[in-house]
């Protein structure tokens, strides 16, 4: 199974990590991927969380460490977050810093304001 | 908690080979675990969290991702409380790594992004979501123990 899935909409690419989990076992590869992006010149992003139930301090610091190298949340929005996933933004605060919308539309909408 | 014993509901015993492979399959099973023994969605999912921190902490600065060695994870169920054991062989928690996770990783400021953290976050993780956690290294055995009070149990009651 390929850990993400990505397509374009104009300058938007958007992610699908296909991984139910976003613990230490895939966070480096997962950032790994997505930083090859933004180097090929990706300049916004949206990470679809749909299959995602689980995520970890490991997975949690893989996107911020993406939002850095993006340069904020303005380049970088998330979408169909379970409330599981997001229970560790609002532990750490990160449901401050990161755009979290209820759709991908919203989502891709939000980067080409 | 009356002076009583508590006698456990559920005892499950779990060795897990130091891979971080076998992290998914950990969490899952605590989860699903703590679910059936009347924890709601939301604790049992804070539950996993802590046990999925701990036992990667073990398994990448404990044993080094060394596959030969293990992680025993021990869950014990009580009417009032969850009390779950993290042990291994490796090299011990430094002493002042749990007082120092005193959650101030999480004081970054939101408008600077030089200051968001991107790693150091799980041992504060673990004491945001369990009611007591405490670390021993005796013997060459180290063991991380948290407790997790029942919703219906009140925070402040010592157990």
């Amino acid at each position: 199974m390929e850990s993400m899935t990505i397509k374009h909409q104009g300058a938007v690419a958007i992610i699908e990590p296909q991984r139910k989990r976003i613990d230490a076992s895939f966070a480096i590869k997962f950032r790994e991927d997505v930083v090859a992006l933004v180097d090929q010149g990706q300049k916004k992003l949206v990470l679809n969380m749909t299959n995602v139930e689980f995520i970890d301090s490991s997975g949690l610091g893989a996107v911020v460490s993406i939002m850095k190298v993006i340069g904020g949340n303005q380049n970088l929005t998330l979408c169909y977050v379970k409330d599981s996933v997001l229970a560790v933004f609002k532990l750490t605060r990160m449901d401050k810093i990161f755009i979290i919308l209820p759709n991908e539309e919203e989502a891709v909408a939000r980067l080409q304001l | 908690m009356n002076s009583t014993p508590a006698v456990a509901n559920s005892h499950i015993k779990l060795t897990i080979e130091g891979r971080l492979a076998n992290i998914g399959m950990v969490g899952a099973v605590t989860r699903i675990l703590s679910s059936e023994s009347g924890f709601s969605v939301m604790s049992s999912t804070e539950i996993e969290l802590a046990v999925v921190e701990a036992v990667t902490n073990v398994i990448k600065y404990g044993l080094l991702e060394l596959p030969s060695s293990d992680v025993e994870l021990s869950l014990t169920y009580y009417e009032q409380y969850l009390a779950i054991e993290i042990s291994d062989k490796g090299i011990p928690m430094p002493s002042q790594a749990l007082d120092n996770a005193d959650g101030s990783v999480f004081d970054y400021l939101e408008d600077d992004m030089d200051t968001w953290p991107t790693s150091g976050m799980g041992l504060s993780l673990i004491k945001a979501v369990m009611d007591r956690v405490e670390y021993s290294s005796m013997n060459g055995r180290n063991t991380l123990r948290l407790i997790k009070l029942m919703e219906s149990v009140d925070a402040t009651t010592d157990s």
